[in-house]
């Protein structure tokens, strides 16, 4: 291994501007969505630090940079379309693109009907995880609350232009999405780790349980590759390596995992605190729960990841 | 299984399946949410309705307002009940375990006035076991019974106390004897909350409308008729108890149904032809199954009036499996549509969140298993 995986100075220092933003604005309030109106001043904030621009093809962010801002948006629990940003933000032409890499309005990316954060959406693409197309909405969209009540909807689109960037948009959003899921599963890994310190039952610690300590470690190992798979994939992507979007594939899928199971055991450690509304939680563990559910068209991209040390393995699917 | 259940069993599931069927209609747990006002409203008509036709206690003695029938006949109708969402709400728990333990070590007095309103679907009872500082480790419990007079003043604090915003009354833990004296210094109280000094907060949680609820105790004075059994003998009706609650809750039977229904949904989606899917179906199918014949291994051993036994463990750790593998097949299966509110992956994912943690946590159902079964040493 040559390449360093190592964040850049560039990369910390963003890492590090955006963890100190959350600190101050995304309290708990906003992590949690209190009522359903949409935490706009927190959002245009990304927008002004320059977060929601990062995956605009030559604004100078790279899948590094996406990692580093994704990861601490994970950990601070922000809410918000972090995927459907950096896919539309790629793939669209730049007129399109603008409003929402500014935090002027929302992109809904999927596959229709039911996608993510429609009722709020002023922009539409639709993707089968391999090509893209800008979309329009050819009726209205029929809310629908999702696991921890963020906004989904269903809604027919009507295709216009495919979109030449789709690949590497989908790359960015396996990154980004791996880095979220990472940094959620981190701080409710950290969490667990903690109540284990200081909660007593029996007399000792919890922490002094291996029924207790060794989920622990499994999920933290399954984190740490995760982590690690994140930076290699982020490297591969802006070192242009013909392997980046498989890598990228992996890390997402890797981290999708790895973040399930650090949830399971945030909750586990935490016995009925961790089934409350108002606990450290719940609300972490509902939004890894929802990012980590693959759409139906995941198995694209797991082939696209095996695809990398066996060859085409699939029945037709898109390895592109 | 099915061949080897008594043909009255059988008639019996049959019967109750068909009432079942047509007075629940389209009635579904999801749609009103365990523990919500509208399911508890919704209990309190149905349980009734249930108790004239005696199918509420049909396992109870004739005495205490029963049936007389036997422990088969009281889980055919757990399993019938669990699978369609539990439409007995709170008082499941009545039938299952506060009611036999009120037999089993109640006086005249106490059996005569508190069981013939649980046989007839009058009141909800809950559970004042858990505390902030006794979860896991229940015999740490600190709620203080103190006797004064003909009376006992009770001053603590109970939590997770599920459906006590609705309940009547509470069997709860209290300690008689000194926090050294451990499981020893235990008793149960069989407390009216109507009593003043009671005060129960909501605790909003995660699984539909269903909340926990804080029990806060102050200076509340009961007279010594509500102490159950001895003072400072209640740790071994408390296990008596929990092996009862333990697979009081047929959970397999619902995770089995919506097994089916998510079957549907991937046959009818062109999911069930991928091998992967079918390997995860059958391996959760397979867990299904396994919980079942382990729980009946235990209502087999209640049957024949025996002591609850370790038994009891293991068909709890097999249904905590069973209803994790169905939570997270149907997130697998279903993708994206799993995670609309409401829906059946959903649901499902919400209910196995808490299975490890209710009626003792999954851990220690292991510990007991591998002491108790496995004649292994204690950590």
């Amino acid at each position: 291994m040559s390449v360093p995986l190592t964040r850049t100075p560039e990369q910390a220092a963003l890492a590090d501007s955006v963890r100190r933003y959350c600190t101050a604005h995304c309290t708990d309030g906003v992590q949690r969505g209190e009522g359903d109106a949409f935490p706009w001043e927190f959002w245009r904030g990304l927008a002004e630090l320059g977060v929601l621009s990062l995956a605009v093809p030559g604004e100078g962010g790279g899948a590094g940079e996406i990692a580093a801002a994704s990861t601490e948006l994970g950990r601070a629990a922000a809410p918000g379309p972090l995927a459907g940003t950096v896919f539309a933000t790629h793939a669209l032409p730049a007129d399109s693109a603008a409003a929402v890499a500014q935090g002027s309005t929302l992109a809904a990316c999927g596959a229709p009907p039911l996608l993510p954060w429609a009722p709020l959406a002023g922009v539409f693409v639709e993707t089968d995880g391999a090509r893209a197309w800008s979309a329009h909405p050819t009726g209205a969209v029929e809310p629908v609350r999702t696991l921890g009540g963020e906004p989904w909807g269903r809604v027919e689109l009507r295709r216009g232009e495919p979109l030449e960037r789709a690949a590497g948009a989908t790359a960015l959003t396996h990154v980004a999405l791996a880095a979220y899921l990472c940094g959620a599963g981190r701080r409710l890994l950290d969490a667990a780790a903690e109540h284990a310190r200081t909660r007593v039952q029996f007399g000792r610690t919890l922490d002094t349980f291996q029924a207790v300590a060794h989920p622990v470690v499994d999920a933290g190992l399954a984190l740490s590759a995760s982590e690690k798979l994140l930076a290699m994939s982020a490297a591969a992507l802006d070192g242009a390596h013909r392997d980046a979007g498989a890598m990228a594939a992996a890390a997402r899928l890797s981290a999708s995992g790895a973040a399930v199971e650090a949830a399971f055991v945030a909750h586990q450690v935490h016995g009925a605190l961790g089934y409350t509304v108002e606990g450290p939680v719940g609300h972490v563990a509902q939004r890894i729960r929802r990012l980590a559910t693959l759409p139906g068209h995941a198995e694209t991209w797991r082939e696209q990841a095996l695809a990398r040390y066996y060859g085409k393995v699939g029945n037709g699917g898109h390895t592109g | 299984m099915e061949s080897s259940w008594e043909p009255a069993d059988a008639a019996f599931r049959e019967e109750l399946s068909a009432y079942l069927d047509e007075e629940l209609g389209g009635w579904e747990r999801s749609e009103t949410g365990l523990g919500s006002a509208v399911y508890t409203d919704f209990s309190r008509r149905f349980v009734r309705r249930l108790a004239d036709r005696g199918w509420l206690t049909p396992h109870w003695p004739e005495e205490y307002g029963g049936g007389g029938q036997g422990a088969w006949q009281h889980f055919v109708l757990g399993e019938e009940m669990w699978k369609r969402g539990e439409p007995r709400g709170p008082q499941y728990m009545n039938v299952n375990w506060v009611g036999p333990a009120l037999i089993k070590y109640g006086t005249q007095e106490q059996k005569r006035t508190l069981l013939p309103p649980i046989a007839r679907g009058e009141v909800f009872w809950c559970q004042g076991f858990s505390e902030p500082e006794a979860g896991t480790d229940l015999a740490a419990l600190r709620t203080r019974a103190v006797r004064d007079g003909d009376d006992y003043i009770l001053n603590g604090q109970k939590i997770w106390t599920s459906y006590a915003n609705a309940a009547d009354h509470c069997f709860l833990l209290a300690r008689t004897g000194t926090l050294a004296d451990g499981r020893d210094g235990i008793s149960v109280f069989l407390l009216p909350l109507r009593t003043p000094g009671v005060e129960v907060r909501r605790i909003e949680g995660l699984v539909g409308e269903h909340s926990f609820n804080e029990l806060f105790l102050t200076d509340v004075r009961v007279p010594a008729g509500c102490l159950l059994g001895e003072e400072n003998k209640g740790w071994r009706i408390v296990r008596r108890t929990l092996a009862y609650e333990r697979v009081g809750a047929p959970r397999y039977a619902r995770a089995a149904l919506v097994l089916d229904r998510l079957a549907e949904w991937s046959r009818a989606h062109g999911r069930l032809r991928d091998t992967g899917v079918q390997e995860q179906f059958g391996h959760a199918r397979t867990l299904c199954e396994a919980a079942r014949v382990l729980v009946y291994r235990v209502i087999d051993e209640r049957a024949k009036e025996r002591e609850p036994s370790a038994y009891a463990y293991q068909a709890r750790a097999a249904m905590v499996q069973a209803e994790r593998a169905v939570g997270d097949l149907a997130l697998d299966v279903m993708g994206s549509e799993a995670l609309v509110e409401g829906a059946l992956g959903d649901a499902q994912f919400r209910n196995s969140l808490g299975a490890g943690i209710a009626a003792g946590s999954y851990e220690v159902q292991l510990n007991l298993i591998s002491r108790l079964i496995l004649n292994l040493p204690k950590e």
